[in-house]
């Protein structure tokens, strides 16, 4: 970890001499958030550190590292991406490294760079803590732009469990994502993905245990409809855990994102639902239901700043309110 | 005066017809931009929808399977602007944040943006599977040639 902390930290400032000849951008995120809830905080969010190189005409090299504040003041540096490409043609990318899961939208439109994303947070089903796999580590196959209709496909196959582990995994399975969207009419797109994989007996993480070896799959459908001035972005996830002697248990869940764009100001909303399943093998959640509504200025393509309200209802047991505000920067 | 015959009509309406068919699908540069390409690539003319997919970098490679260059007039000048709206059909703004996104998926790498059409001109000159896009009015020289855009 500490090696890969110096590496990032030389490549931010020797960024203009590493290149040697070949052509590589270096870009960084960063956002800083004030939350309103029973008290209110200042605090720092990720610091992003994305590096994009082309290394031959057909082989590029990504990475992607951020540096964290965790409890405590620790410093958390993460690997997020890292990633060998040879693209053969224009539909034909062959990848191998630490990729965003192509499960769904959210999921490979956004991540780090906060500044990009329509919203503060991420869609519930979408939590870099959630139920979703949100890194994979393995080889990538994948294509874009076909046709008129801008075709595109993905296949991947690697480590499984819920660890995402980048050190290796002894499972004797692979996890398989397969993607594919298309543009039926013009600005909108449709997706259809699906995920499967096997969480081994022992495994934990926030969102349960497996007391036994459980097969997991989960199918998403996803709409964007973009157009100049309108944004309307939904998905819907079904998952399922599935064991031996403890059955199924099936997970839905849905957001549905608007946003309407008046000049430099988007008011928006976003509705969140997840339902779990009582009996479910795996996951230990209370059901959610979520409301936020904001308003996003952006000064220009790369700084926003975004308020926004959230109320969220757990299991109509518990309910919470927070107001936030952050103000994202990419460079 | 006497009509013509109907052999000379029937003529007459072919070589018409075959002109105004040229004049449409040559005549439909940009009003303000000429799209620019190293003399030594092959390539003559273009599609307009082809074009802009070559812009929004979701179409990488030449068909040869060459990986395009793209080297384009910052967005907050005149002719950058024009870019942006008349090519890619997007506002400056929107255009660079279109390409901020393109880079962090890690799809393509982003075009190189210059201050005026001399570094765009150079640029093309250096590379051979790159293009550019300057004003119309922008003197090219002979370093690089001019690409034919055609309506799909």
């Amino acid at each position: 970890m500490r090696y890969w902390a110096i590496v990032g930290i030389v490549l931010c400032f020797f960024k203009g001499t590493i290149s040697f000849g070949q052509e590589t951008n270096w870009n960084g995120f960063t956002d800083i958030n004030y939350v309103i809830q029973d008290s209110s905080s200042f605090f720092l969010g990720q610091y992003d550190n994305f590096i994009n190189t082309q290394i031959t005409d057909n082989i590029s090299f990504l990475s992607e590292i951020t540096f964290e504040i965790e409890h405590g003041d620790d410093l958390e540096v993460d690997i997020e991406r890292v990633i060998l490409r040879y693209q053969v043609d224009n539909y034909l990318n062959f990848s191998v490294g630490r990729h965003h899961t192509p499960v769904g939208l959210w999921n490979t439109y956004y991540h780090h760079g906060v500044v990009l994303q329509p919203t503060i947070t991420r869609p519930q089903i979408f939590n870099f803590t959630g139920i979703l796999p949100i890194h994979v580590l393995g080889f990538y196959l994948n294509g874009d732009f076909i046709g008129k209709k801008k075709l595109g496909y993905d296949l991947m196959i690697g480590n499984g469990g819920i660890s995402n582990s980048i050190i290796g995994d002894d499972f004797k399975g692979k996890s398989v994502t397969m993607g594919a969207h298309f543009y039926p009419v013009n600005r909108m797109k449709l997706r259809l993905s699906c995920h499967f994989d096997k969480i081994q007996e022992g495994e934990d993480n926030d969102n349960g245990l497996a007391l036994e070896d459980i097969k997991q799959h989960i199918y998403t459908a996803s709409l964007d409809y973009e157009a100049s001035k309108f944004r309307l972005l939904a998905e819907l996830v079904a998952l399922t855990n599935k064991s031996k002697s403890s059955g199924k248990g099936h997970t839905l869940g849905l957001y549905i994102y608007s946003g309407f764009t008046v000049g430099k100001i988007t008011p928006y909303v976003r509705w969140d639902e997840i339902s779990y399943d009582a009996n479910d093998p795996f996951f230990t959640l209370e059901d959610l239901s979520g409301f936020l509504g904001g308003v996003r200025y952006e000064f220009s393509y790369n700084t926003n700043v975004k308020l926004e309200f959230h109320h969220k209802d757990f299991n109509s047991m518990r309910k919470t309110n927070l107001l936030m505000i952050q103000w994202g920067v990419g460079f | 005066m006497s009509k013509p015959s109907s052999d000379i009509r029937f003529w007459l309406i072919i070589f018409v017809s075959i002109v105004s068919v040229g004049f449409i699908s040559v005549r439909t540069q940009y009003n303000n931009l000429k799209v620019i390409i190293n003399t030594n690539s092959e390539i003559e003319s273009l599609k307009k929808s082809d074009l802009k997919s070559i812009i929004l970098g979701e179409k990488p490679r030449w068909s040869n399977k060459s990986l395009i260059a793209i080297a384009l007039l910052k967005t907050n000048t005149e002719i950058g602007k024009s870019i942006a709206s008349d090519v890619a059909g997007m506002t400056s703004n929107q255009f660079n944040k279109h390409w901020l996104s393109v880079v962090f998926r890690g799809i393509s790498m982003p075009p190189k943006f210059y201050p005026n059409g001399q570094g765009v001109r150079r640029f093309v000159a250096e590379n051979s599977s790159s293009i550019g896009i300057v004003g119309k009015d922008f003197v090219i020289g002979n370093e690089v040639k001019v690409l034919m855009i055609i309506d799909d």
